[in-house]
């Protein structure tokens, strides 16, 4: 804890924004997450988020959370425009906002995965992130006590997408 | 180990392993995501419908597997080409390497017997009934893969030895490794008095 508020004293360069989010059918999120520098960010379904950011450093972060739920939101207007123009899966860059991107991954099922960054961070190694995290979804989906739509809870999955995360870093 | 089990050697046991892969080539393949996928879908649906009774839903596996097991021994010894079983203890090994083999694809390891030899454990490193599975909270009084009890009941009643056997550990519980226990409870006699 003491550690994150010290990043958040920083300067603004040092923050890694860096969030990523899973979003069903029905624009429903089923999976979020902080990734990067703060480890310890919100995951699983909606709402819990505000705990977390009040946990880390008062106002400002949680300001800031609620920014990030708008941004993907608005940014899947994108995504539903952009699907339609590609018969791939990653979309690239489907959004701006000021000086942060969002890039996104579309299956056939119509699950988008969302991953919100700034400029720093290589086409690459996000469509192989996108990839990755996709190949582990599929397994959460094998889950017979999975349902389909619902929050994804397992923290196997949880653990996995923070270490492919780290490839980003 | 009982003084008997001396008797099984490792060469008895790697014939038997090549026993075990030999009927698995021999036998019709599934697809196994199917055949997991198959499994999952009947264990959730049977959850469902008992309303998240675990106890219940691990009889039902329990019968389910015994009806398969009743059916799977005529199978086993006609397509297997496995040596006859002496005793009791023979049995175990056969069940683990050659059985295992040729219907779940994963051969099992026997270990821990007991003193009077009615009593050993079937360690599973590889189960196939529970690929991708994650058990919830809610549901862990669960023995997920019980059909193989009901299976190992069954298919030993057709051969004359009524055991009883049940999980004691799961690896989707959170245990280090999956063990079954098989107890030997009587040695059936063939009943002559319904023949006429």
């Amino acid at each position: 804890m003491a550690s994150l508020r010290r990043r958040a004293g920083e300067g603004k360069s040092q923050q890694r924004m860096l969030y990523f989010c899973i979003v069903a059918k029905g624009d429903v999120p089923i999976f979020e997450v902080q990734l990067g520098g703060h480890a310890g960010g919100s995951a699983g379904g909606s709402g819990g988020k505000g705990a977390a950011g009040a946990g880390s450093g008062g106002g400002g972060l949680q300001q800031k959370e609620d920014l990030v739920q708008f941004i993907l939101h608005a940014a899947l207007d994108g995504v539903e425009h952009k699907v339609w123009t590609t018969t791939s899966m990653y979309l690239k860059t489907v959004d701006k906002f000021n000086d942060l991107l969002v890039s996104a991954f579309a299956t056939a099922g119509h699950v988008k995965m969302l991953l919100l960054h700034d400029h720093r961070v290589d086409e690459g190694h996000i469509k192989a992130f996108f990839h990755d995290v996709h190949e582990h979804y599929l397994k959460v989906l094998m889950n017979p006590f999975y349902e389909k739509n619902s929050a994804i809870t397992s923290p196997v999955f949880e653990e996995r997408v923070h270490s492919l995360a780290r490839r980003l870093t | 180990q009982p003084e008997f089990f001396s008797v099984r050697t490792m060469a008895q046991t790697k014939t038997l392993i090549r026993q075990g892969d030999r009927a698995f080539e021999k036998v019709d393949k599934i697809n196994a995501e199917l055949f997991t996928m198959s499994y999952g879908a009947l264990v959730t649906q049977l959850l469902k419908d008992s309303n998240g009774d675990c106890d219940a839903v691990n009889q039902q596996l329990d019968s389910i597997g015994y009806k398969i097991g009743v059916r799977l021994i005529d199978e086993f010894i006609a397509k297997s080409s496995a040596p006859a079983c002496r005793n009791f203890t023979d049995t175990a090994e056969v069940i683990a390497k050659v059985g295992f083999r040729m219907f779940l694809g994963v051969t099992a390891t026997v270990q821990g017997w007991q003193e009077d030899g009615r009593q050993y454990s079937l360690i599973l490193d590889e189960n196939p009934l529970n690929q991708f599975v994650e058990l919830p909270e809610k549901y862990k009084g669960l023995w997920y893969s019980n059909v193989l009890v009901g299976v190992v009941k069954g298919a030993l009643e057709q051969v004359m030895f009524k055991v009883d056997c049940k999980f004691e550990r799961d690896a989707l519980r959170g245990d280090d490794s999956t063990e079954l226990k098989v107890t030997l409870q009587e040695v059936l006699r063939e009943n002559m008095e319904n023949f006429d």
